[in-house]
């Protein structure tokens, strides 16, 4: 039988760490597909391994160690692949990402407020552009311009987005 | 000094959207490796791209964000309407899968209880969330208790009843017994014949009861249900059914909201099977954008149904009324600058709101009609803004008892039949908005009337 309340604790606490977690394995993965995918496994495998967690554990840091695990085995499954980094600097860019997750956490609070900054038109075209199911050559056709085009806007966005959260972050630290 | 150039920052663009060449993918791995500066920014980049993707999610599945179909995926695109209820299975994605991880505890869960015979009625490429299960054929009979649907939909019948289901994915769903089904998460339309009267859907959030209808029911895991009523009725309650709280009886075209905490709320997002229902709420080809009213929220109101090019002869005149219907008759004619327009469902019940307000958005230049009954007088909103084109178009048929009153025609059929008069006026894109049918006199009395809306170019009589 399934123990209730133990999957309904497991479901919460990955709800609220899921973000985090994704946030994580793309910091890690060529595409949003590879993200994906792999986040599809770590679930698996996380709500298989609860039962060894303890509770007042830290979620997130046992979550990122599995996560770690899962994208270096998805990464030597795609060894031939030349588009997925190499597994030393995988492992650097896991550590980096883990220590600063507190920053990275409080940015991706301040993205939304950013992205709300932007004007409608772009906000729109950024929405749509990340919308599940878009395909940027397709957008860009309904946009009449090419995919390169849509590629570099969306490029600049992201910039000033970074811009903006980097600036909401030191206005807050300095409040 | 900062030692990012504008090609790193390319690079990582590229890679960032899965559009690098391996000697991109080379040259920035290799100047990641040597620069902790390089590797912030890098990722920066990529928070941003997983926190964009994540807002997205977010903004489809709130109906905020309407991704046209030019920009789908050719998969995207068969996988359905972009409605309200795809966008919410993305953001579920990482749930279904924990839906998988507990497919074994789940399956223990379910392993007792008794199996009911369905008839497969149509695969859209459904697979089960079972690894290596084969996949489900139209045709094949089975015995199941538990349905975990990882992709696609699937049409079943219910042997016995004749309920038919259908199911989209990612659902998680187990018979109780034959005429009650649990749905975990996930969202169905069930149309229930009078075999199936009694039909039940139980969700973490409460329990619809089906009367005789079709409806559709998206529900959360532990959180809020949401329930439309595409024709008859439903009964809807909150909570466990030993916390003994009340039903709620919703009609055609009411569709609600509701948690095992919170009451029962409008749900103005019902875009989702608007093609089983014929109903369009959000329509995406319909000049009129949207509809509302000023009743506002605190009481349990339906909405609107707008029909793309739905004026035709014998379409339904309301939605809360099974009659009477536009032109119903031979004998009816409507005239060809007005059959076709986007035809409004008002609701008959509001004819009682003295203060009522009906609020369009059109998307382009159109030209609004209002069908209304030329017994009563015109209300004052009405004959400033618009123009009275002399036409009349034959509504009915209506209830017994108006056959006592002047003006009414009583048909072969025995039935007594109006014929509303048309009013217009032309409108620029944006609101528009109406009032009560009448301004004095016992609003009782009076007729709920009805609105269509074509774009101006091809309404000109």
């Amino acid at each position: 039988m399934i123990d209730l309340p133990r999957h309904e604790q497991f479901l919460r606490l990955f709800s609220v760490n899921e973000p985090a977690i994704h946030a994580f394995v793309r910091s890690l993965l060529p595409t949003r597909e590879d993200a994906r995918e792999v986040m599809q496994e770590i679930a698996v495998v996380l709500w298989r391994k609860f039962d060894g967690f303890a509770t007042g554990e830290d979620f997130r840091r046992w979550a990122f160690g599995v996560a770690r695990y899962e994208v270096l085995a998805y990464a030597r499954d795609k060894a031939r692949d030349r588009h997925v980094f190499d597994e030393d600097l995988l492992l650097t860019l896991a550590e980096e990402v883990a220590a600063s997750e507190e920053v990275r956490e409080a940015q991706r609070e301040a993205l939304e407020h950013c992205l709300q900054k932007l004007p409608e038109p772009q906000r729109e075209l950024m929405l749509t552009a990340y919308a599940p199911g878009t395909r940027i050559d397709r957008l860009a056709e309904a946009r009449g311009q090419t995919a390169m085009a849509v590629y570099k806007v969306l490029h600049r966005l992201r910039l000033a987005l970074i811009e903006c959260t980097r600036r909401e972050l030191a206005q807050s630290r300095a409040i | 000094m900062s030692t990012v150039r504008d090609e790193h920052l390319v690079w990582i663009q590229r890679y960032a959207d899965g559009i690098a060449s391996a000697e991109e993918v080379a040259r920035l791995q290799a100047a990641l490796r040597e620069e902790a500066a390089l590797r912030k920014v890098f990722l920066d980049y990529v928070q941003i791209d997983s926190g964009l993707a994540a807002l997205a999610a977010l903004a489809a599945a709130r109906g905020t964000l309407d991704v046209p179909d030019a920009a789908r995926s050719a998969s995207a695109l068969r996988r359905g309407p972009r409605s309200w209820f795809r966008a919410r299975a993305a953001i579920l994605g990482a749930t279904v899968a924990i839906a998988l991880a507990a497919g074994v505890a789940l399956s223990g869960w379910m392993r007792d209880r008794g199996r009911v015979a369905v008839e497969i009625v149509q695969s859209e490429e459904a697979r089960w969330v079972a690894p290596g299960a084969s996949l489900p054929r139209a045709g094949e009979r089975l015995a199941l208790q538990t349905i975990s649907l990882a992709e696609g939909a699937l049409s079943l019948r219910l042997e016995g009843s004749g309920v038919l289901l259908k199911l989209s994915a990612p659902l998680e769903a187990r018979f109780e017994t034959p005429m009650r089904l649990r749905v975990a998460q996930g969202r169905l339309s069930a149309d229930v014949g009078k075999l199936g009267i009694g039909f039940t859907v139980v969700t973490d959030a409460g329990e619809i009861v089906d009367l005789g209808t079709s409806f559709g029911v998206e529900a959360e895991r532990g959180g809020e249900s949401r329930v439309a009523v595409f024709s008859g009725k439903v009964k809807v309650r909150r909570g466990a059914a030993d916390e003994g709280n009340a039903f709620t009886t919703l009609s055609e075209g009411e569709a609600v909201r509701f948690s095992a905490l919170a009451g029962l709320r409008r749900w103005e997002h019902v875009a989702m099977a608007a093609e089983a229902a014929g109903i369009l709420a959000r329509a995406n080809t319909a000049v009129v954008g949207a509809v509302r009213d000023n009743l506002g929220d605190d009481e349990l109101h339906p909405f609107y149904g707008v029909v793309s090019e739905g004026l035709r002869p014998g379409s339904l005149a309301f939605t809360d009324k099974p009659n009477p219907r536009w032109a119903p008759q031979p004998e009816d004619r409507l005239p060809a600058w007005l059959e076709g327009a986007d035809l409004i469902r008002t609701y008959h019940q509001f004819r009682y709101r003295r203060d009522y307000e009906l609020v369009l958005t059109l998307r382009e230049a159109s030209t609004v009609y209002v069908l209304i009954d030329p017994r009563q007088p015109a209300p004052a909103w009405l004959a400033e803004q618009f123009v009275e084109t002399g036409v009349r178009v034959g509504v009915g048929p209506w209830q017994q008892g108006l056959k006592q009153e002047a003006g009414v025609d009583v048909r072969a059929d025995g039935l007594p039949y109006l014929a509303f008069a048309v009013w217009r006026a032309d409108a620029s894109p944006g609101e528009f908005k109406l009032g009560a049918p009448r301004d004095s006199g016992r609003l009782n009395q009076a007729l709920m009337y009805g609105v269509a809306v074509k774009a101006r170019a091809t309404s000109i009589p």
